[in-house]
């Protein structure tokens, strides 16, 4: 199965306590998301480095590059119809930049990338965020 | 009847702005003026032409949210870079247009039409930039 895309128009989440930080490239609403450290600005996380993979948050809506994004790393993420395959699948950040990995449906990463866990799916439009700090694959 | 200026959302963006967060209650995109929805709390798109409430002015919307209900990011004061040559000339007032979200310039295109609310929304500094100065002044333009 592929990495997951969030539809940006049908992400809601609610129990959120949102942040603000400045987006670093266009960036859409259901996106997670990591601070860059040379810019401090947000930019779509990716299993790819350590500095990528270290989630700040998931978007809640979108921009371009400049321009405020809300964030939060609590709450219930809504979205589009069968966007996960089953509740309860442990959902990571995946290789590519800004999309979903299902770590039951799609399996582990490849040796080398980073696991971030972002939460747990209780359904197949439902995601309960529950970030945690990446470890890498070996 | 004016034209209305659109802002591209992707060329927007704020200095010295003072950043606020609210629900939209509809899609907006980055450059719209706004208006804060009594009966639902919510952020929607300002017009001229609408109700009272309508042309009351909180901000421009910061950023783009796909879909109500969604967080956005607004302001009430700031300097404004948008898409180039958006404007004709520095100094034109910027007042709420008829078209829900849009400005129109004072200057270029005259004044509001006829029954249309007058809610300043700034001056500009260039043909790319404005300062957002919101005066929300109650003024119905009388009808012809």
């Amino acid at each position: 199965m592929a990495d997951i895309t969030l539809t940006a128009a049908n992400v809601s989440i609610s129990g959120a306590q949102s942040a603000i930080g400045i987006a670093g490239e266009t960036i859409a609403a259901g996106q997670p998301l990591y601070i860059k450290a040379s810019d401090g600005r947000l930019w779509k996380a990716a299993a790819t480095s350590a500095a990528a993979a270290a989630v700040v948050g998931i978007s809640m809506s979108g921009g371009a590059a400049g321009q405020p994004i809300p964030y939060t790393r609590q709450g219930v993420v809504t979205s589009q119809t069968d966007t996960y395959g089953a509740k309860g699948d442990a959902i990571l950040v995946a290789t590519a930049a800004g999309l979903l990995h299902s770590l039951d449906t799609d399996g582990p990463l490849a040796g080398g990338e980073f696991m971030t866990l972002l939460g747990f799916t209780t359904g197949t439009t439902t995601l309960l965020l529950d970030i945690r700090p990446n470890i890498q694959v070996i | 009847m004016a034209a209305n200026i659109a802002l591209t959302a992707a060329s927007v963006t704020v200095a010295n702005a003072t950043v606020r967060q609210g629900i939209a209650g509809e899609v907006i995109s980055a450059g719209e003026f706004v208006y804060l929805k009594a009966s639902d709390g919510k952020l929607w798109k300002a017009q001229a032409d609408g109700t009272a409430e309508e042309a009351v002015v909180v901000g421009m919307a910061m950023n783009t949210v796909a879909a109500a209900n969604q967080q956005i990011t607004y302001t009430p004061t700031g300097t404004v870079t948008a898409q180039a040559l958006v404007f004709t000339s520095m100094g034109d007032v910027l007042y709420l247009g008829s078209t829900a979200g849009r400005g129109s310039e004072l200057g270029q295109e005259g004044v509001p039409g006829n029954d249309a609310r007058f809610t300043i929304l700034g001056y500009t500094t260039g043909t790319a930039s404005f300062v957002l100065n919101i005066l929300n002044t109650g003024v119905v333009m009388p009808s012809a």
